[in-house]
């Protein structure tokens, strides 16, 4: 199944937060992580990620710096700022509670979400 | 390095980012971005078609350009120059308002400059501290002028850099050994971190072989005793 609605759905900043509270990385490198963990459930046009991550850098949960990687390329890389942490400990908190609801209105066991 | 095809495309993206001054920073971003996947592309065996790929990956110009445009506001963008432009010119002011004065106590602020040589009988190099609270005082000079001018060349500081200044005054009576009390005379002194200053007194006797700086102010006291190569030695 694949998912293609606003870039990632409702779960944008959670899924971005995500990702950069584990490491700096730069879009491209985002771009693949996501495909790689979701075995590419998600898919999206990968431009469209850009405009997200300069909002959330204008909102101050991320900011931004230029540095060269392995390959030695300079790439510009994202971080998470203690605003963005806390943005996303609510993100987690929201999720949990929307997908507990799911579960409970499609007759599922309430604690099936990994 | 892109194609011609790759230029035209982010150029196209580009054109709908109405603040000019992030076009730069969003184009290399863009860039890198393209060449990485053309690099994936390739490396996966597409030759010829891995531009495209990437660039269809990528997804429609106008798009990701009107998006880009609305977190690239021009209000914003203007907002942000002239708030940087604006801590620049602070920091510059700063600078020129007190790091000017400090760097000139520092370095061209020695009254002793202003007493002019051919005048000078004798110039005494003198190394005495004393402190009132947190306020060190450094005698560095006594000069003595033809005309009996007695110049004290003397800097001070505060020990305790931050928190309320004392204003202590004047140094002290000047006196000399034959008990001559002197308050005729000048005094001056720059300004900065550690100002140095002169106190002059007028008349001093050239038979008096110490000057005596007497303190005694506030329930504060130093005295202060400077030999002299006086007497007959003046000439």
């Amino acid at each position: 199944m694949k998912i293609d609605k606003g870039l990632l759905g409702g779960s944008t900043l959670l899924l971005l937060l995500s990702l950069l509270a584990e490491s700096d990385r730069y879009g491209y490198e985002i771009i693949k992580e996501l495909e790689h963990r979701s075995d590419s459930t998600f898919q999206f046009k990968e431009g469209t990620l850009y405009p997200v991550l300069h909002k959330l850098e204008n909102n101050g949960y991320v900011r931004s710096y230029m540095a060269k990687g392995d390959a030695g390329k300079e790439r510009k890389y994202y971080q998470i700022t203690n605003q963005g942490k806390k943005q996303l400990v609510e993100e987690k908190k929201q999720w949990q509670i929307y997908s507990m609801a799911v579960n409970k209105v499609i007759g599922g066991d309430a604690h099936a979400f990994a | 390095m892109l194609s011609p095809k790759g230029d035209k495309y982010i150029e196209n993206i580009l054109s709908y980012v109405k603040f000019s001054f992030d076009r730069y920073a969003i184009k290399t971003e863009l860039e890198s971005h393209l060449l990485d996947k053309i690099e994936d592309y390739t490396k996966a065996g597409q030759g010829e078609d891995a531009e495209q790929l990437a660039i269809t990956d990528m997804g429609d110009a106008e798009e990701i350009g009107l998006e880009l445009n609305k977190q690239h506001h021009p209000l914003v963008g203007w907002l942000w120059m002239i708030t940087r432009l604006a801590v620049v010119l602070l920091v510059i002011v700063d600078l020129f308002f007190v790091g000017l004065p400090i760097g000139m106590s520092l370095f061209d602020n020695n009254p002793l400059k202003d007493i002019a040589k051919a005048n000078i009988v004798y110039n005494i190099a003198v190394n005495k501290t004393v402190q009132l609270d947190d306020r060190v005082i450094n005698f560095r000079n006594v000069v003595y002028e033809r005309n009996g001018n007695l110049n004290i060349i003397y800097d001070y500081y505060e020990a305790r850099f931050w928190g309320a200044r004392w204003s202590l005054g004047s140094i002290g009576i000047i006196s000399d050994n034959l008990g001559n009390k002197y308050f005729a005379g000048s005094g001056g002194g720059g300004g900065g971190i550690r100002p140095i200053c002169r106190r002059t007194v007028e008349n001093f006797s050239n038979e008096a072989d110490t000057v005596i700086i007497d303190y005694d102010q506030y329930n504060r006291k130093y005295r202060v005793e400077i030999p002299l190569k006086g007497g007959a030695k003046n000439e």
